[in-house]
């Protein structure tokens, strides 16, 4: 018997019963749907994260103050018997790095700011001249902070895009004064737009200079500080420089965390990992089953056809014969289910991206190869059992049952 | 050499604890182109003997020789081949699959012998005129009458050109006139093919048309006799 032959025998006994074959297969939909989903969910959510930390700028390392043991993840707060961060670390960056060429300093808190009679309650992040060409952030029009600013504790201002469009309408805000945190500033340039990052607003910002935003909120130490390496090849050589230089700043301790953006990605890329084995954990309980389903309904329609196989081994099948025709139909059943799974699973994230364009889930094209293997492999595994009790039927008995 | 030949067959079915031997020590040889009428009371062994035969069961003792092979040490796709090609089989209640239509289920054999779609289609639809059935080809079992179901089930039996036909009371489930009918066409194809027919009957006239005849008792060969008015 040839191949066709088997899948259009297998196709009409599926056929026969539409109902019962659908309902088998309901296991296998929900299993491979799952799949789908979850899986393109999370090739999503890799790629939205990496666009994320590339979108951030490249060959960054973040100095946080106090020391964590474990690489990635977000550092303790300040703690008091720890050093601070602080401006002098940055000249001294400044001064002595050879691996990486800028050095930039950050310190965030929140604030109402305020032109004419509009204001608004916004992030504000007071940093150094570096900000812009480390993070890929360029000014659109006007200028960005100055070192001189920053030395000077000029009171100038770069406003984002949101808070052009709140406070200023229409209007030209450059040479405009606003009021930050209660201070008087004069805005002297506009960012470009960069849309949410991280679950923040990068537009619904005011950047000061770093110096007078520690006056402001009566702060010594910096949140942060990012560093720039000269070559993604010498990451492992700035950490071990700026190391050295920071401990030295500090008095030989090491009461600072160094995080390069690849920690980050490493860690994400775990934690992301962690969650699709999870996700197929779930997915293969379904496929589970799903299986027995179709083991269950394969036993049923073996009984059924006692007969039929009777009179194909009475017509000269083969025992092999009798194993392959019911196999390939508990395959069919199970293939059935993974295409309707994987084509739910297509609509569903179809619809959604036109839904969300901002978070896209990704339609890799292994998701076809596994909803594809995925029902085989399960047909193939619950259809053993109840195909070899048919192969091993005696032709007599069969023929005899009623 | 005989197309086959018995030698000391026996058939014991364990019951529980008891045995039950449905044949004991059979000695049989048939030869090419005969028609053999085979009768016995129910429960005798007539049917045990014939799946023996048609290789559907095997014997618990003795040997069987299909053309001078000894069948014993047959693996299975080799039985199946002498069932697919060499034996052909005929029952009281037809056995024909119902989801099939006439076609397909006279080609179900051809399935199995590796003949492609086409050349499938050619063979029934010869072997259906060889039964006298024609204009039927979509019809499922189920819209046919007793008699054409058994004329499908012989079209069936011969599409792979047997060297043997193997029938078990073909006429068992059909009314006098239509029995005949069936008989004849067994007679033909013995006549006209010279395929061997060896047919189980309970119904004298029917046996009768055959130039030998076996009677069957608790499983033993008690007569096997030339008849002289047989037709065939
Ligand atoms: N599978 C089986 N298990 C147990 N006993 C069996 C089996 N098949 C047949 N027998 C027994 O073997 C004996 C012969 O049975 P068989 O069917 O060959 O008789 P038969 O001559 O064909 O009868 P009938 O004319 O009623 O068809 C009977 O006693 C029957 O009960
Ligand atoms: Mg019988």
């Amino acid at each position: 018997m040839g191949a066709f032959e088997f899948f259009k025998t297998a196709l009409q006994s599926a056929l026969l019963n539409k109902w019962r074959t659908f309902l088998t297969t309901l296991g296998i939909v929900i299993g491979v749907y799952s799949v789908v989903i979850l899986v393109s969910l999370g090739e999503g959510a890799k790629m939205y994260f990496v666009d994320l930390f590339t979108g951030m700028g490249s060959n960054l390392l973040i100095i946080f103050p106090g020391k964590k043991d474990t690489k990635g993840g977000t550092p303790h707060p300040v703690i008091n018997t720890v050093r601070k961060l602080s401006l002098s670390d940055i000249e001294f960056l400044k001064k002595r790095g050879r691996t990486f060429d800028s050095v930039n300093g950050i310190i965030m808190g929140g604030g109402t700011t305020k032109y004419m009679n509009r204001q608004r309650d916004l992030m504000i992040v007071g940093t150094n001249e570096t900000f812009s060409h480390i993070h890929n952030i360029p000014v659109e029009r006007g200028t960005f902070i100055s070192s001189e600013d920053v030395s000077n504790r000029k009171k100038v201002a770069v406003i984002g895009h949101t808070v052009l469009k709140e406070l200023f309408y229409s209007e030209n805000p450059l040479g405009k004064q606003i009021t930050v945190a209660g201070g008087r500033f004069t805005v002297i340039g506009i960012m470009q737009s960069k849309g949410q990052s991280l679950g923040i607003d990068m537009d619904d910002i005011v950047y000061i200079p770093l110096t007078v935003a520690m006056d402001i909120f009566n702060q010594e130490g910096l949140t942060r500080i990012t560093v720039k390496a000269n070559s993604a090849s010498n990451i492992e050589a700035s950490i071990e420089e700026i190391r050295d230089l920071m401990k030295k700043a500090h008095n030989g301790n090491e009461d600072f965390t160094i995080i390069s953006q690849k920690d980050m990605l490493t860690t994400f890329e775990k934690i992301a990992a962690t969650m699709q084995l999870v996700v197929l954990g779930i997915a293969s309980i379904s496929l589970l089953v799903g299986g027995i389903g179709i083991m269950n309904i394969m036993l049923v329609t073996v009984k059924e056809k006692t007969r039929e196989i009777g009179i194909r081994i009475a017509v000269g099948a083969r025992r092999i014969d009798i194993l392959i025709q019911f196999l390939i139909e508990s395959v069919t059943i199970s293939l059935l289910g993974g295409l309707i799974g994987l084509l739910l699973g297509l609509i569903t994230i179809i619809t959604f991206n036109s839904i969300v364009p901002d978070f896209q889930v990704r339609i890799t094209p292994w998701i076809f190869m596994l909803s594809f293997s995925f029902s085989v492999v399960v047909g193939v595994i619950f259809g053993v059992f109840p195909a070899k009790r048919a192969a091993n039927m005696n032709p007599i008995d069969a023929l005899r049952y009623e | 050499m005989p197309l086959i030949e018995l030698k000391n067959i026996s058939k014991v079915y364990r019951l529980g604890s008891e045995d039950v031997i449905a044949l004991n020590n059979v000695n049989l040889v048939i030869e090419r182109g005969e028609f053999i009428s085979i009768i016995g009371p129910s429960g005798s062994g007539k049917s045990t003997l014939m799946h023996i035969l048609g290789c559907l069961e095997s014997p618990s003792d003795g040997e069987y020789y299909f053309d001078g092979i000894n069948v014993r040490d047959f693996k299975d796709a080799e039985l199946a081949y002498l069932r697919n090609r060499r034996i052909g089989f005929v029952f009281q209640n037809y056995n024909l699959l119902p989801q099939y239509n006439v076609l397909s289920n006279v080609a179900l054999p051809l399935l199995y012998s590796g003949v492609d779609g086409r050349e499938r289609e050619k063979r029934a639809i010869e072997a259906l005129k060889s039964a006298n059935l024609t204009h039927r080809n979509r019809h499922r079992p189920s819209e046919l009458s007793g008699g054409e179901r058994q004329r499908v089930a012989i079209a069936r039996a011969i599409v792979n050109s047997p060297d043997i036909l193997l029938a078990d009371e073909p006429t068992g489930n059909l009314d006098q006139k239509v029995g005949k009918e069936i008989i004849s066409l067994f007679q033909n194809l013995n006549k006209e093919k010279g395929v061997t027919v060896v047919l189980v009957t309970h119904d004298l006239n029917v046996a009768n048309v055959a130039r030998r005849i076996i009677r069957i008792l608790d499983g033993r060969i008690i007569e096997d006799k030339e008849n002289s008015c047989g037709s065939i």
